[in-house]
């Protein structure tokens, strides 16, 4: 592939422009720490689907489990040990594969939430992903992620190239919005670049950011286009000099793409380039049918979670974990019941997990009121005691010290007073 | 790694590239320069001939052909807009007769295609859903590349982001959709336009108005039809209207109906139809009409021709053709004489395209190639402009994918937007950049023939080359910027590759 796309280029004679411009990039130097003190970096991870709450976060001792699910429920003790849950207190345990989410628990650095989720009652998957990626539930007029405001409220002229970061092709939508958020081609891109880094990099340089024309013409288009490129370039020769850095060794990621995910934002944290914010998506949670949270598909999933993000603390040591928080999330929860297929409809109430240096203490978090009938949302769905906004505000404002509820402008709908009485404590105040 | 391999063996080119530099500086210094003579400069002076003649090709087309330019500069442009507004006088037999051969499912029917989604087997059932998927993107793809009537096609996808619908959500309805509703209405009226959006079951689904009834109302459409699709976002309405839409709405939904000229085999027929038992009938105000509440579909299609023929519609649809054809931030005072033929022709849109493009300010300067090429925009453009015939379009699909503009996937109700900041992305320029040069070394799969404009430039002598990938190009426009950086190499493709990916390309 490599090759094929350098003969390629020096085929069609542009070998001489990708030859000039890998002079004009020092790499080594691309890729030096540029943070002196620690960055605090927030991954939000999305379980796109709809991932099931009560297979992941397992309510063993609640009588009205084995009821609802006859065929999917797993126990805590008893039976083979695939089945066999961990449990976290006298109430909840976390699912067979969890097993390294289960030892970072005990050792205080995970956090789950439980019965999370939006205030809004949608059950399609893309109005759900849309109100919680926005933070803004039920709110179609706005149309930026809430990590995107975060950093654009933030935004100053000294930000760091890779400051935000997507590490794959699609943004996800809480990264969406008019800060300016590298999506990571999923094409090879260096040759692009040097063939067209005169064009864009060298010329922008030269007419200077500051002298801009007036917008609306042809030449202030020309401009913008020119800075994109050009920042296009910038940020990806930084990014992949960082990625072209042999993994640890001794670290054990799946080979998923959720591990090769994490591998890569570990890489990132610990060039000390200034990351602050990233997200990845795993899709693959809708489990209508055959849902198999024990040995089956979703089993497996969990299980890739579990190792990706235990992997991904180790990498990075005690030390940077103080000053990281992996959240992981989903649109809403299933079905209370499972159906005819073995697997779990659209539902309400959820999961997050909120994993760190940071958490406040070892402890379940969130309001929980059973699974007997009359206490379902709508007698069929798990309900929803915590609004996700409290824990994404809580995260902005605990992890990055900034106050999201200034001038409401991170949060529209959701202000102080709202977030104070649903206030969840999960994090320490950074050390 | 990687860098150090180039470096390897060319150590030669560095006198190249450092020639090269040389010139854009002193480029460079000339450009500022210019900048602000123009910006000094008081008036807004109209555009030459050649200069309109580009101007109406990319924007009331998605670039011109080879030797469509040509044509136009020399016959006028007027002439060409003239012709371009009445597209049935246009032939395009020839790719209709393909499209009916290829993408045969856009010519079926409602009942046969809803008829798919029954198949018991669920492989079976997506094979066929992906296939009429498929279908319906490869036809809006080969009528923007291939259609002689490009202005239509440019027209319907703007109404494409207006009414937007995601196949995913309405997989078989979206096909008819585009047919009957879109196509049908493009250059007719407004009001039967949205009426048609209103009644078709791709909208009522996509935006959940077919289960709202009077138990349980679903606002969804109600909101979008007032915020998107008519009055604009907050221009006039109140939640007490979005509900009170809702409720007038209640009972247009769709489904499988006994068949009005039932036959064996064919006793139902799936289509819109109105469900007086879901029905709302309380008398209730929309926007300042008061709604009787007694006649059925009748108090909705009032209310949807009173929105139709609002004021405050008729500027939200004027201000957003003028974003769409002229410039994102169009003048107030174009936008309003634009409005004014809306209101005075009752939403004729075919005097309101004309009324936008014979108007002075569509051919000032100042409006010249000021609008960013989206990324459907940029590869249908450069298809065309390089005379690619496009054979299967798969990988096209993938990199309308990867560029951020799924064709008929856009989640948003909103549609894609086409302002200059929703493309700017970091990262998306790469396969910009990667496309080019793969689609003159012709290795983007499934598109031929786009080798084809390499011959008569490999004619012409190696210093007039760049000359001549400008013309393919970019006709009409002076850039002696990029022109001189086309000089670095005498092989038309290298040179057609740099001059598709440069910031002069992205721009129309």
């Amino acid at each position: 592939m490599k090759s094929t796309r350098r003969e390629l280029l020096q085929q069609a004679g542009l070998g001489v422009l990708a030859a000039g411009a890998a002079s004009q990039w020092n790499l080594s130097r691309a890729a030096a720490p540029i943070a002196k003190g620690p960055t605090p970096t927030l991954v939000a991870v999305y379980l796109r689907g709809g991932a099931d709450t009560l297979s992941a976060v397992v309510p063993y001792s609640d009588k009205d489990y084995p009821r609802h699910r006859p065929t999917i429920a797993m126990q805590a003790t008893g039976g083979a040990s695939a089945t066999a849950v961990h449990p976290l207190d006298d109430t909840w345990a976390f699912n067979p594969n969890m097993k390294d989410l289960h030892s970072m628990y005990e050792a205080g650095l995970v956090a789950p939430i439980v019965a999370a989720g939006s205030p809004h009652d949608t059950r399609s998957h893309f109005d759900a992903q849309d109100f919680m990626e926005r933070g803004a539930p039920g709110q179609k007029n706005v149309m930026t992620g809430w990590l995107n405001r975060y950093l654009t409220e933030t935004k100053t002229s000294k930000d760091a190239n890779l400051r935000a970061v997507s590490l794959q092709p699609l943004l996800p939508r809480s990264l969406r919005g008019s800060y300016p958020v590298l999506a990571r081609p999923d094409q090879k891109a260096d040759q692009a670049m040097a063939v067209y880094s005169q064009l864009y990099l060298q010329q922008q340089q030269q007419s200077g950011r500051a002298n801009r024309p007036k917008p609306g013409a042809a030449s202030s288009t020309r401009a913008a286009v020119e800075e994109f490129g050009a920042r296009t370039i910038e940020q990806l020769y930084e990014l992949n000099a960082i990625l072209e850095q042999p993994a640890p060794q001794g670290i054990r990621y799946p080979e998923s793409g959720f591990g090769r995910a994490l591998r890569d934002v570990a890489k990132l944290v610990k060039a000390k380039r200034g990351l602050e914010v990233t997200g990845v998506d795993i899709g693959g949670w809708d489990h209508h049918i055959d849902e198999g949270p024990a040995t089956g598909q979703m089993g497996r999933k969990l299980k890739d979670v579990s190792e990706s993000i235990a992997a991904f603390a180790q990498d990075l040591g005690p030390e940077q974990l103080k000053h990281t928080l992996i959240l992981v999330m989903s649109e809403f929860g299933r079905t209370v019941k499972e159906n005819d297929n073995r697997g779990t409809d659209h539902g309400h109430g959820g999961f997050m997990l909120a994993i760190g240096g940071m958490i406040r203490e070892k402890k379940v978090y969130g309001k929980w009121t059973g699974l007997a009938d009359d206490q379902l949302y709508q007698r069929r769905d798990v309900p929803v005691t915590t609004d996700f906004r409290a824990v994404f505000a809580e995260a902005i404002k605990r992890l990055f010290q900034f106050d999201p509820f200034e001038e409401n402008r991170m949060f529209p709908g959701y202000d102080a007073e709202m977030y104070a009485e649903g206030e969840l404590n999960y994090l320490r105040d950074p050390a | 790694m990687r860098c150090g391999t180039w470096r390897t063996g060319l150590g030669g080119m560095k006198a190249a590239w450092a020639a090269v530099s040389i010139v854009m500086g002193v480029l460079a210094v000339g450009a500022v320069v210019k900048r602000n003579v123009v910006g000094a400069a008081p008036e807004d002076p109209k555009l030459n001939a050649n200069e309109s003649a580009h101007h109406v090709l990319v924007r009331l087309a998605f670039g011109p052909r080879p030797g469509e330019y040509k044509t136009v500069a020399k016959e006028g442009w007027q002439k060409w807009v003239e012709s371009q507004l009445d597209p049935a006088s246009i032939d395009d037999s020839k790719l209709d007769e393909r499209i009916t051969k290829e993408c045969p499912s856009v010519r079926r029917t409602l009942s046969e295609l809803e008829g798919l989604s029954r198949e018991s087997d669920r492989d079976t059932e997506r094979e066929s859903r992906d296939r009429i998927k498929n279908e319906l993107r490869k036809a809006v793809l080969l009528r923007a590349v291939h259609s002689e009537r490009q202005l239509q096609e440019v027209i319907v996808d703007f109404w494409r982001n207006h009414f937007n619908v995601d196949v995913n959500k309405v997989p078989y309805l979206a096909t008819h959709y585009e047919e009957n509703v879109l196509r049908t209405h493009a250059f007719g009226k407004f009001d039967d336009l949205l009426m048609a959006t209103a009644r078709h079951p791709a909208m009522l689904v996509y935006l959940d108005n077919y289960v709202s009834n009077r138990n349980g109302l679903n606002e969804n459409y109600a909101r979008e039809l007032m915020e998107l699709h008519s009055l604009g976002v907050d221009n006039g309405y109140k939640q007490q209207d979005v509900i009170n839409l809702a409720k007038v709405l209640t009972g247009w939904t769709c489904g499988w109906r006994p068949a009005e000229n039932a036959s064996a085999g064919n006793e139902t027929e799936y289509k819109f139809f109105f469900n007086e038992g879901a029905h709302d009938p309380t008398p209730v105000t929309v926007v300042g009409l008061d709604i009787g509440g007694q006649g059925g579909i009748a108090d909705g299609e009032a209310a949807i021709r009173h929105l139709a023929l609002h004021n405050n519609t008729s500027r939200f649809i004027a201000a957003k053709l003028c974003r769409y054809l002229v410039r994102d931030n169009p003048d107030p005072a174009f936008v309003e004489r634009v409005s004014s033929v809306f209101r005075k022709t009752e939403g004729d849109l075919k005097a309101v395209y004309r009324a936008i493009i014979l108007d002075p300010e569509f051919m000032k300067s100042s409006n010249f190639r000021c609008k960013v090429r989206t990324p459907f925009e940029f590869i249908v453009s450069a298809l065309r402009m390089t005379d690619a015939r496009i054979e299967s379009p798969d990988r096209i699909f993938r990199e309308l994918q990867l560029m951020g503009q799924p064709l008929y996937e856009c989640l948003e109700p909103t549609g894609y937007s086409d302002a200059q900041e929703a493309w700017l992305d970091p990262g998306v320029m790469v396969y910009r950049w990667n496309f080019s040069i793969e689609l003159v070394t012709g290795k983007v799969k499934g598109v031929s023939g786009g080798m084809e404009f390499v011959e008569p430039i490999l004619k012409a002598p190696a210093d007039s080359r760049p000359r001549k990938v400008m013309e393919m190009l970019l006709p009409g426009v002076t850039d002696p910027k990029l022109e001189k950086l086309l000089t670095f190499t005498p092989d038309p493709r290298a040179i057609t590759a740099f001059a598709l990916g440069s910031p002069s390309f992205q721009q129309q």
